[in-house]
């Protein structure tokens, strides 16, 4: 795996180079964080200054990408965040597209986006952890397992749980 | 009406791929002959679309300088890697390209961070996306093409992206060139004062624009800057009074007409292809394009690169598509794009490619798996879009196998 410009830059400590990684990364540890935190902004900061603390220890030529080594430490700091914390409902931020072609039809993924945000947030925080991390970050059930300590196929039987449970809320929704 | 768990959870294991072959067949069967599982059925595909396509907004404003901010008393640790020379250039990528253009922007920058004082109010960071947006300055703005504009008044940002890749289980996947091309044309930037003035700062020099200018940046780069006949409306302080009327060179017109027309023909072709019947096969053919001769071509060049192997070739309408897996991923795809080349000069050459390819990490390590066909029709903007449906659906079923 090839390593990019900015990231051997960063690791160097220079400063330009970590705007850009975090410009890059920073919306999907956002996901994370303001779908699965009480604390969205503290735990963001401290992911990534986790991160930029140890960045010497990820290998760019190892099989793992930056994305994946950075999402399973931000995986790592929100199961430890959660035992202590009340997670909230999610943070929906207006869409605002930049040209509409169809309004209506915008909107009404708006709205699909909005009802879908509601149900994860009703979803317990293991389920939504294994939801947003498989299907939104597309990390293997494999990885996921292993930072949740529990096996594989418990973590498919949470998946498939979830999924129930999110049809059920947007079927009442 | 939602169906029971155990059915719930069956189309659940369909779905990731992990029911055995017979009761996968057994269930699809089923869907096909039950109204009620396949509402269920569809309702789960939905669902899996719509979690794939949940907004990856940006963090709020100031988070990101808040963490440099922080990350500025880190020390920098040794590195593991070789001299920043070994890394191998992206061939060709201007996101690279436009990364260290940032990096270096953000380096000239570096005064500015090195002089803020986050206990005293600071003029926030901003990382401008897709979208319009109005910005109170004082503000610093990173634009997705690696300028910054100093906002020092109020300004609308307008970003229009180009059409993103599609996914496939999360993962995004390459399209063929015209696609591609149309991908990576960039997106179109406008800026427009409403009060104040603002500062662009790029490779080309500094330009400060103040209240009713405009400058916009095409999807082919080109830069034009209005004069400030508008400001009076722009004043007014709508932000839906811009970005639209700008004035625009022919050049950059023309080069977002070629766009909307690349991505015009494939959503035309896509919809054609889901309706229409499997492709004839053409009565002139060429004989090196029968099924039987192209998998003979396909297994002598394949003699070349064992690295490459073939997992599967489908001839069950014109053209035929082959799957191949890249056995050597992990030393990069070199192996996979000689193949393909020598594969098309077996061929005869100048051909039409289209080639989808997927990379996925599984715990045996990464597998990169390409399904492609190569055909002498080198104009088939319309059939290619069915060819390209029938190459993403093999994808698909063989990513399904993890």
């Amino acid at each position: 795996m090839s390593a990019s410009p900015a990231l051997l830059l960063a690791q160097q400590g220079n400063q330009a180079a970590r705007a850009q990684l975090l410009r890059e990364h920073g919306p999907a540890v956002w996901g994370l964080c303001r779908r699965l935190s009480a604390e969205p902004e503290d735990d963001y900061q401290a992911i990534w200054l986790h991160a930029l603390a140890r960045l010497d220890r990820f290998d760019p030529a190892g099989r793992a990408s930056f994305r994946t080594w950075l999402l399973t430490l931000a995986h790592r700091k929100l199961i430890d965040a959660h035992r202590s914390a009340v997670v909230r409902g999610p943070t929906l931020e207006p869409v605002e597209p930049a040209h509409a072609p169809d309004p209506e039809q915008d909107l009404d993924r708006a709205r699909q986006r909005a009802r879908l945000e509601a149900a994860i947030a009703q979803l317990p925080p293991d389920q939504a952890r294994v939801v947003l991390l498989h299907h939104l970050h597309g990390q293997p059930l494999s990885a996921i397992a292993r930072e949740e300590e529990v096996a594989v196929g418990t973590l498919k039987s949470r998946l498939h749980r979830a999924r129930a449970r999110l049809l059920t809320l947007l079927e009442d929704a | 009406m939602t169906p029971s768990e155990d059915t719930l959870a069956q189309l659940s294991a369909l779905l990731d791929g992990e029911l055995p072959m017979d009761q996968a067949e057994a269930l699809r069967a089923r869907i096909q002959a039950e109204p009620e599982l396949a509402a269920a059925w569809n309702a789960l595909m939905d669902l899996d679309a719509g979690l794939a396509d949940l907004e990856q907004a940006p963090p709020p404003l100031e988070l990101d300088a808040r963490v440099l901010a922080q990350a500025k008393g880190l020390e920098p640790k040794p590195l593991k890697t070789g001299p920043l020379l070994d890394v191998p250039a992206a061939n060709g990528a201007p996101k690279w390209a436009w990364g260290l253009l940032a990096a270096g922007l953000l380096l000239a920058a570096t005064p500015l961070l090195a002089l803020t004082d986050w206990a005293q109010p600071a003029p926030p960071t901003l990382h401008q996306a897709s979208g319009q947006q109005v910005v109170h300055g004082p503000a610093l703005v990173l634009l997705p093409d690696g300028r910054e504009l100093a906002v020092s008044g109020r300004v609308s940002i307008s970003v229009e992206p180009p059409a993103p890749l599609p996914r496939v289980q999360g993962q995004e996947v390459e399209m063929n060139p015209k696609i591609l091309l149309a991908a990576a044309a960039g997106a179109a930037i406008t800026v427009a004062v409403y009060e104040g003035s603002a500062t662009l700062s790029g490779p080309e020099g500094t330009e400060v624009l103040e209240a009713g200018e405009t400058s916009r940046v095409g999807p082919d780069r080109a830069r034009v800057t209005s004069p400030a006949q508008r400001g009076a409306e722009l004043a007014e302080g709508s932000p839906q009074a811009e970005p639209e009327g700008a004035p625009e060179s022919t050049e950059a017109l023309r080069g977002e007409l070629e766009r909307l027309q690349l991505q015009n023909d494939f959503l035309q072709g896509q919809l054609t292809a889901m309706g229409a019947t499997p492709n004839p096969w053409p009565e002139a053919l060429d004989p090196a394009f029968t099924p039987e001769a192209f998998e003979d071509t396909v297994s002598g060049a394949l003699a070349d690169f064992p690295d490459v192997e073939l997992l599967d070739v489908d001839c069950s309408e014109y053209p035929c598509v082959a799957i191949f897996e890249d056995q050597g991923v992990e030393k990069g795809r070199e192996s996979m794009e000689a193949f393909r080349t020598a594969t098309t000069d077996a061929l005869g050459g100048d051909l039409n490619s289209s080639a989808w390819g997927a990379q996925i990490e599984t715990d045996q390590g990464s597998r990169y798996v390409e399904v492609w066909a190569l055909t002498p029709d080198t104009d088939m903007n319309s059939g290619n879009a069915r060819l390209d449906l029938r190459a993403k659906d093999l994808l698909q079923e063989e990513l399904d196998r993890e």
